[in-house]
């Protein structure tokens, strides 16, 4: 601002911006915006999914990603299943997390099959 | 009544209902599944090059910088629990929470200790893992920024800890939530002579984390998701007040507001913060400041400092792409020896990438522009590690 000299990266960002808003667009207007890409990847009829199962993981990805990244669901280690619902009570009891008290389960459904596969999560 | 008054009935009537939900959430069954804990923690490690300053090290905390936190946190049954977190950033080994929670329902919870107060939607994610460059928004800038020292950081640096209690809950409706804070805290802390906050009196272990005025700062903060198909619509508003200084004279206001839209797992987040903070004139205001007394023969004992950030995140498989636009203003007279004016801005563009690594590992690498009012613009370039266990 001091200076009169040009900002090309400032004018290179913002390109990037709408660049970034563009795909954007294009992903939401695919339907897709990561949902398969990224997260659980949970695709109903294939590995003993369900329909209920994919809406239970696209409700974890919404509730979990509120404060945080995805990946810190997707890298956890969770050695016992009944690890998930702890997890999930004490993310519940956090002030603020949006989860509700019926949504427990769903969430944990999710996590086990992710954690354990389709026979865990039944 | 008196506004100290005021203040300590405040606190008293805080204190008798923490003490009513303690009970209550005691009295309650606890759920059979007895104690748990969990251990978990984060490592940022980051390098900072400012290729058009000679030396950048002037301007801030250039080269290899790491954030490390390590947290516990221990289940008393379903209705308490507590967590202690400590870190270690540019300032040292420092404890970021020590608090218990009492959880009586959805609607009311009580947390007290140390802890982050609710102010704003940026701080859930202050933690390095949990947000995708290597600093923070300007309004939230904790000693990342260049010219901290000149703009003594943000408006609120985050993760801003604060020792006391909040009580505060979840209402949820058919299609969205409300929820609430209150808290009394002991707030932030400067010498009798001060200007600004000092942060690091305000932080630091060496003053034992003890209140310097025997006066809590208030605030608390009210926010509303509404859930619209595949869209969260999140809004809020905080607000903060107290005296800084040991004389309780220098009083703040803090007020913040944000809004911010999720879709599947892409958001945009905009949030505007606004503090007015009242100074010490001293003796001799004339060789204090560098501004005189305005056209009304007085010299302002106050000065604004305001500050935004609007960005857009989204996810493309393993890479995530973000854009932010920021800035920070400042209104009111300086000291004498500041490089700042009385209205001084800068401005920030900021371009981020972040991709997932194997292991829970996720490379940052952001370029950002400075638009300084005061001061030549720079660029500043990161690219750092961030992991989560």
């Amino acid at each position: 601002m001091r200076t009169d000299r040009r900002r090309p990266l400032a004018a290179a960002l913002m390109a990037a911006a709408l660049v970034a808003v563009a795909l954007v667009t294009g992903e939401l207007a695919t339907g897709g915006c990561g949902s398969e890409s990224r997260g659980f990847g949970v695709v109903p009829g294939k590995g003993g999914a369900d329909q209920s199962l994919a809406r239970a993981c696209r409700l974890t990805e919404r509730r979990c990603t509120r404060c945080h990244p995805i990946d810190r669901v997707l890298d956890a280690h969770v050695s016992d299943p009944a690890d998930w619902e702890l997890y999930v009570s004490r993310m519940r009891r956090t002030p603020g997390s949006g989860i509700r008290a019926n949504e427990e389960a769903i969430l944990v459904r999710c996590l086990v099959h992710h954690s354990f596969g389709a026979q865990a999560a039944r | 009544m008196s506004p100290d008054r005021s203040r300590r009935r405040l606190f008293g009537a805080g204190a008798a209902l923490v003490a009513a939900a303690a009970a209550a959430a005691l009295a309650s069954p606890a759920r059979a599944d007895g104690f748990s804990h969990n251990f978990a923690g984060s490592v940022q490690i980051d390098y900072l090059s400012v290729p058009t300053e000679k030396y950048p090290a002037r301007q801030g905390f250039d080269g290899a910088t790491v954030e490390l936190s390590l947290k516990l946190a221990m289940d008393f049954g379903d209705k308490v629990s507590s967590s202690v977190k400590v870190c270690v950033a540019c300032h040292g080994l420092e404890v970021g929470l020590a608090s218990f929670d009492l959880r009586v329902a959805d609607e009311l919870n009580v947390r007290v200790g140390r802890f982050i107060p609710s102010f704003g939607s940026f701080p859930i994610r202050h933690d390095p893992a949990n947000h995708r460059t290597s600093d923070k928004p300007l309004p939230y800038d904790m000693g990342r920024m260049l010219r901290l020292r000149e703009w003594n950081m943000g408006v609120l640096p985050t993760p801003w800890v604060e020792s006391g209690v909040e009580i505060g809950g979840t209402v949820f409706a058919s299609s969205g939530q409300l929820d609430y804070a209150v808290y009394a805290v002991s707030g932030p802390k400067a010498g009798a002579d001060a200007a600004d906050f000092d942060f690091i009196r305000s932080r630091s272990p060496d003053r034992y984390y003890i209140d310097n005025n025997s006066e809590p700062s208030v605030g608390g903060r009210l926010a509303g998701t509404v859930e619209l198909g595949p869209v969260s619509v999140m809004l809020g508003a905080s607000a903060m007040t107290g005296r800084y200084d040991p004389d309780r004279h220098l009083a703040f206001f803090i007020a913040g507001a944000d809004l911010g839209f999720q879709i599947g797992q892409a958001f945009l987040r905009t949030e505007y913060l606004v503090r007015r903070t009242e100074m010490a004139l001293g003796e001799d205001p004339a060789t204090r400041f560098r501004y005189g007394p305005g056209e009304d023969g007085e010299v302002d004992n106050f000065f604004l400092k305001d500050g935004f950030y609007g960005e857009l995140e989204v996810p493309f498989g393993d890479l995530e792409a973000l854009v932010r636009f920021d800035g920070l203003r400042r209104f009111g007279n300086v000291l004498a020896s500041s490089q700042l004016r009385s209205r001084s801005a800068v401005l920030r563009y900021t371009a981020a990438l972040a991709y997932r690594l194997p292991g829970g590992l996720r490379l940052k690498a952001s370029a950002e522009q400075y638009d300084f009012s005061d001061f030549d613009d720079e660029v500043a370039l990161h690219l750092g590690i961030a992991g989560s266990f």
